[in-house]
Formats: C-alpha cells, sequence, structure tokens
C-alpha cells in the first residue's frame, strides 16, 4: 500500500508542476478565467504538460536527461504551482462572495431546458466514481509485458538509461520519442511504471474534465458534467486509463484543443485562445499523427466561417494563421525527423464499434434527426463523423477513435435533454433501455483482474506480481544486478522496460542473418563484441516437444550463461529466455569445473539477492549490484 | 382607528441552512416555470421509433455484456 501512496504522491507533484507551469502563461496570454475554476484548472494543465513537454525534450536533445536535474525542475515547478493554487483558491473565494451577494448560484439561467434530474446526476456521478477506482486499480499495477507491448514506455527509459534521445531501430513500434514519451520519461524519473501509467490515468480524468468544458456553452455546466461522465463510461477508454499507451491522451489533447478553438471562433472571444488552441493542438499531434485527421474537419468548419461571417473574416484568420502555426511548430518539433506513421499495434478495422465509441453514444447520436436542432452543435457532428469516417477507411488502430468519444457525448446527451419532449410512455421506454446499456458500459468497465486489485491495496508485492506474470523481469533482475556501467545488451526480445542498462532491440531478422552465417561461437562473440555489445538477452520459442533447437540456441550453450528460465510469453507461446555473457564458458585459462562453481555460486548469490530486494518491495529492480557478485563475475 | 402595524421582523437564518431549505424547496415543490410548455412534443411515431431503438440496441448490448462476462 506504501509503494501505491508514494507513486500517487509522485504523480500529485508532476500534475502541480504542470499546473503552476501552464497557469503563468494563461495569465500572460490574457485567457485564464477569473470565475471558472474548472476551466482554468484544465487549460492551465493542458498548456503546462506541452510546455513540460517541450522542456524535457530539450533535456533529451542536449544529452543532459538526468533524473536529479528532472527531480530538482520538479521541486521548482512544484513550489511554483502551490502558489499558483493558492492564488487561484484566493481570487476564487474573493470572486465567490460577490457573486452570491448579487445572485444566487445558476449557471445557465437562460437556458430553456431544464437541469438534469437529480438521480440522474448521482447515478452518472457514482457510475463514473467507480470507473475511476478500477482504472486506477488497474494503472497502480505494474506495468506488464502486454502494456509496454506498446513500446512507448521502452522508449522513455531508454531516455532515462541513455540520457538523451536514441534512435531505436526500424523494427520497433516507436522510433522518434514524442511529447507522451516526455511525460512517460518524467514519471520514471519521479517514481517508476506505476507513475507513468497513473499519468496516463490523469490523462483521462482530463478527458473527462474536457468534455465538460467544451459541451458547457452547448449544454450547460450541469449537462455537461453527464456528458463528461459518458465518456469515462465508455469501456475502452476507462481500460486504457489503467495502460501507459497514448490514445486516451490523444483524445485529451484533442478535446482540449476543440475547446479553446470553440472559446475563440464560437463566441467572438479573443485571438490569444487561438494561442492556446495551436499549443494544445500541437501537443495532440505530438502525441500521435492522428491528430491531424481531427484537424481536418475543423479547418473545414473554421473555412466556412470565415466565407458566412465577412465581419469577423479577418479576426478568423489571422486567429486561424496563429494557431496553425503554433499548433505546427510544437508538433513538428515531436515529429521530426518524419517516420512512417504508426497505426498501433492492432491495425484492423473497427470490429465491436461499441466498445471504442460507448454503446449508449452510439445508440442515441442517430436521434439528432428526430429533434431540434442545437446551435453548434452540427459543427460538433460533423467534425465527430468526419474523424470516424475517415479513421475507418484508414483501418487505423480503432483505439484512435478515442477522440470522437466527447463529440458524440455531447451530441447525445442534446438527444437524452430532448426526450422530456417525447409521449410519456415512449420516454419511460427510452430511459430505461438507456440505463441498461450505461449499466452494460458499466460492468465492462468495472470489471478487472483480481490481482490487480491486490497488487493496488498492497496485499502482493510488486515484484512477487511482476516475477508471475512479466516474462523479462527474472532476466532484468539478474543483469540489473550483474551488469556493469558500460555493459549493454542486445536482446531477442523487444520488453525491455525493465533493464536499468542500455539495451538494444533487434528484430528478427538480425537474428536469422546471424545464424544463418554459421558461425562458431568464438566468432560470434568476437562480432558482438565488436559491436560494442556484452550480453547477449534470448527468447526463443519452444517447439512442441519442448526444445529449442535453433542455431542462437546452440550457441547460447556454449556462453557463458547469466539466467535460464522459461516463461509464458505475451503471445501465448512458451519461450526460453536465455541472458548469456559474450564470453565462452569453456575458455583454456578456466577450468570446467570452476565455469560451474561460479556460475552456481552466482546464481545462488543472485537468487538470495533476488530474495532480500523483493522483500524491500521496491519499485524496480535496482541497478546497484553489489560488490560481492561484481567480484564472483569477475573471477569467472 | 388604524393600529400600528408593527413590520416584519427579518430572521437571519445562516447561509447553510438556507441552502437545505432550498434544496428541499426544489426537490419537494413543482417547478414554477415549465421550460418546455413551448416546446412542441415530439411526434409519437417518430418517439416510439426512436425508443424501440434504443430497446433493441439495449437488448442486444445486455445479452453481449451477459456473454462477455460470463
Amino acid at each position: 500500500m506504501l509503494c501505491s501512496l508514494v507513486s500517487i504522491f509522485a504523480f500529485l507533484l508532476l500534475s502541480i508542476a504542470a499546473f503552476g507551469l501552464g497557469r503563468p502563461l494563461l495569465r500572460y496570454l490574457g485567457v485564464g478565467h477569473a470565475t471558472d475554476r474548472l476551466a482554468t484548472t484544465v487549460f492551465s494543465l493542458g498548456v503546462g504538460l506541452t510546455v513540460a513537454g517541450c522542456v524535457l525534450l530539450g533535456l533529451a536533445l542536449a544529452g543532459v536527461f538526468f533524473v536529479p536535474l528532472i527531480v530538482l525542475l520538479t521541486m521548482l515547478g512544484c513550489c511554483w504551482g502551490l502558489v499558483e493554487v493558492g492564488n487561484l483558491c484566493l481570487r476564487l473565494s474573493e470572486n465567490a462572495g460577490e457573486v452570491s451577494r448579487k445572485e444566487p448560484a445558476d449557471e445557465s439561467p437562460g437556458r430553456p431546458w431544464a437541469r438534469p434530474p437529480r438521480w440522474l446526476l448521482f447515478c452518472v456521478t457514482a457510475a463514473s466514481v467507480a470507473v475511476c477506482a478500477a482504472s486506477l486499480s488497474g494503472a497502480l499495477t505494474p506495468p506488464t509485458a502486454d502494456a509496454a507491448f506498446e513500446g512507448r514506455l521502452d522508449l522513455a527509459q531508454r531516455l532515462l538509461v541513455e540520457h538523451r534521445t536514441v534512435d531505436l531501430p526500424a523494427g520497433s513500434p516507436c522510433t522518434t520519442p514524442r511529447v507522451i514519451d516526455m511525460w512517460y520519461g518524467w514519471a520514471l524519473a519521479l517514481d517508476g511504471g506505476v507513475c507513468a501509467q497513473l499519468v496516463h490515468w490523469g490523462l483521462g480524468l482530463l478527458l473527462m474534465l474536457a468534455t465538460v468544458v467544451l459541451a458547457t456553452p452547448l449544454l450547460g455546466r450541469a449537462w455537461a458534467w453527464v456528458a463528461g461522465g459518458l465518456v469515462v463510461l465508455t469501456p475502452e477508454v476507462s481500460r486504457q486509463m489503467s495502460l501507459p499507451t497514448e490514445s486516451v491522451a490523444l483524445a485529451a489533447f484533442t478535446t482540449l484543443a476543440l475547446a479553446s478553438w470553440w472559446q475563440a471562433v464560437a463566441h467572438g472571444g479573443r485571438w490569444p485562445w487561438f494561442v492556446v488552441a495551436g499549443l494544445v493542438a500541437g501537443s495532440a499531434m505530438g502525441i500521435h499523427y492522428a491528430a491531424l485527421l481531427v484537424a481536418l474537419p475543423v479547418g473545414i468548419l473554421w473555412a466556412w466561417r470565415a466565407y458566412r461571417r465577412t465581419e469577423q473574416r479577418r479576426f478568423l484568420i489571422h486567429g486561424g494563421a496563429v494557431a496553425a502555426l503554433t499548433a505546427v511548430g510544437i508538433g513538428g518539433v515531436f515529429s521530426w525527423p518524419p517516420t512512417v506513421v504508426s497505426k498501433g499495434v492492432a491495425s484492423v478495422s473497427i470490429g465491436d464499434p461499441s466498445d471504442y465509441l460507448g454503446m449508449v453514444l452510439l445508440a442515441a447520436v442517430p436521434g439528432v434527426v428526430l429533434v431540434r436542432r442545437l446551435r453548434g452543435l452540427s459543427a460538433v457532428l460533423f467534425a465527430a463523423v468526419a474523424y470516424i469516417s475517415v479513421m475507418d477507411a484508414l483501418a487505423w488502430d480503432p483505439k484512435l477513435l478515442f477522440p470522437a468519444v466527447p463529440l458524440l457525448s455531447a451530441a447525445a446527451i442534446w438527444v437524452w435533454i430532448e426526450l422530456r419532449r417525447f409521449p410519456r410512455a415512449a420516454r419511460r421506454v427510452a430511459v430505461a433501455s438507456l440505463a441498461v446499456m450505461l449499466t452494460c458500459g458499466l460492468a465492462k468497465a468495472v470489471v478487472r483482474p483480481p490481482e490487480t486489485w491486490r497488487v493496488a491495496l498492497g496485499l502482493e508485492n510488486r515484484e512477487d506480481y511482476l516475477s508471475r506474470c512479466e516474462p523479462t523481469y527474472p532476466a532484468a533482475v539478474m543483469a540489473n544486478r550483474l551488469l556493469r556501467p558500460g555493459d549493454r545488451i542486445l536482446s531477442q526480445e523487444r520488453r525491455l522496460f525493465y533493464f536499468d542498462c542500455p539495451a538494444t532491440y533487434e528484430n528478427a531478422d538480425r537474428f536469422l542473418a546471424f545464424e544463418r552465417a554459421s558461425l562458431s561461437a568464438d566468432d560470434a562473440i568476437k562480432r558482438l563484441r565488436g559491436e560494442g555489445y556484452t550480453h547477449l538477452l534470448l527468447a526463443e520459442p519452444i517447439d512442441a516437444e519442448g526444445r529449442t533447437n535453433s542455431r542462437l540456441s546452440l550457441l547460447a550453450d556454449e556462453m557463458f550463461t547469466l539466467t535460464d528460465y522459461r516463461r509464458r510469453a505475451a503471445d501465448g507461446r512458451v519461450r526460453r529466455y536465455q541472458l548469456v555473457a559474450l564470453r565462452s564458458a569453456s575458455r583454456p585459462s578456466r577450468r570446467p569445473d570452476d565455469s560451474n562453481h561460479v556460475g552456481n555460486s552466482a546464481e545462488t548469490s543472485i537468487r538470495n539477492s533476488f530474495g532480500r530486494q523483493s522483500a524491500k518491495g521496491s519499485n524496480q529492480p535496482s541497478a546497484r549490484c553489489s560488490g560481492e557478485i561484481f567480484s564472483v563475475v569477475s573471477a569467472g | 382607528m388604524i393600529a400600528f402595524i408593527q413590520p416584519p421582523v427579518k430572521t437571519t437564518r445562516p447561509p447553510a441552512l438556507r441552502q437545505v431549505h432550498r434544496l428541499l424547496a426544489t426537490t419537494l415543490l413543482p417547478t414554477r416555470f415549465d421550460p418546455l410548455s413551448d416546446a412542441p412534443p415530439v411526434a409519437g411515431w417518430k418517439a416510439w421509433l426512436f425508443a424501440g431503438w434504443l430497446a433493441a440496441v439495449a437488448l442486444w448490448g445486455g445479452i453481449q455484456t451477459v456473454m462477455d462476462l460470463f
């Protein structure tokens, strides 16, 4: 439980530091809301995370991505953030006193529809809290193979290990560092993989709040909260909030960009809102290229409005140019050099869209053709439908559909409001059906494996969980204890998150070529040593008879093996994991008995130290190696 | 003879109590202003068409969820 609390504390530090970075910038631009605490917080966090990503990228490019420096900067930002939070609370209490003397709190006095009934607000709030708690339990569980498969967390870990931007091989799912990698690297520097998952969980909350801010001008604040609740009740959104991926972050920043664009365009706001829109849109582009597909329909809407409103045309054109330049500048920093667009892991067409877009939203949105038109809703719906159509045509990862969820949610809530104009019996049938759909979504989102609750609540040690669930973890513990500074691993396994030493993943082609070369063990060792590698991590699949007969395995058998075990990998296949040192196990200068003795004693020492480390309950395997183990391996 | 009428005494209720009274009133008393009074009702066939669609989706979703979870 203490580990979970420490991770949550680190996440809070990071959030306050982001707020401390964003709030002064908003105030400088003159777009801080004096009375709307929610909008101020949401836009401050969005802008602050963008600025933090740029600063961290600068550190990585300069080769000074060091933990102490990042912690120092975080502390400075956190102190400033606390000052800003206090300042904001003070101003709000003063404004609240003035407002309460003038009129009772009523957020939407002019809206021609009633506020949501209390039971609806209560049910949606309770369901949202339950879903967020379930996803929080998943986020507090250390990342395993499934979570790290996307590659973002691996890349952030490489940044932290190498202290600079790294060029990953072409076979990797992520090749260039993006803004989300910077945030994950920030979280890894403060705490570890769990904090990185909490960052994505927090971005899910930011998505909900951004939806509220986006929907408030359309529906009023009370109904906007219902719209925000529906977003987190989408099953796949809540599931992804627990994983260190990029989908929810993309949705949060595109929604923020749309909300600030709305402030600038739809309500005749001031041009600084275009700068805010450009900043958060640049972050969205820096998270994934799919943000460009959201910008496409928004650009069409902007052009249409500029064409129709002649009195605003000059303002809109200038503001649009500012927003586009800012977005391209920020997004270009994180997208350079341009690479092949990643479609995500599951590049398939949408199988069950209700999991990704929400059953309630998909069922309710067609009702807009039956109800009255709401001013501004057609633009929102156009952007959503255009984005979904393009994504479906491109057959990208369905998780990248999340930016459309807040837009559909606003439309669905308008249909829900209009249900009051239905005949009583039809209204009751419709509301009951929507309640059933919400319950189905809630059930899918809340149900989690029991081990995630056990680990989140501290009933099971994180190391025990990882030893059981993460196939590379035992090898990582071994490597982190034995390898010296300057050692480098060439790995056949993609997931290298728990390795604290420099490690390079090479795809299967390289190893296949290595096999076909028919080198002897000594020649292979010389060749790899010449390339700067000192260790080899093999993850060979085992055949039906339980053997690995590949040339690589035979070569590895002739080398000095540090660890050798079998685990079921994420793809369901049983693999043999071998961590071998690139030196021959049968050197003439060493007696065979010595090698066996050394190997056994090293294994025993490592096993003992691993047990001690598990008892400590640290978050990640430590990189510190005891002198005893070093001396044993050096003797070998 | 006209008697002097004592002006009403304003009771000073604390803000929390006033908030509770307001909450009770909005919960128990009917709404004075019906915002939908001037809005035309949706035609019956349209309303039932949409309600039927929602009911069908809810039925399908319920079956799918039960099959997924159990």
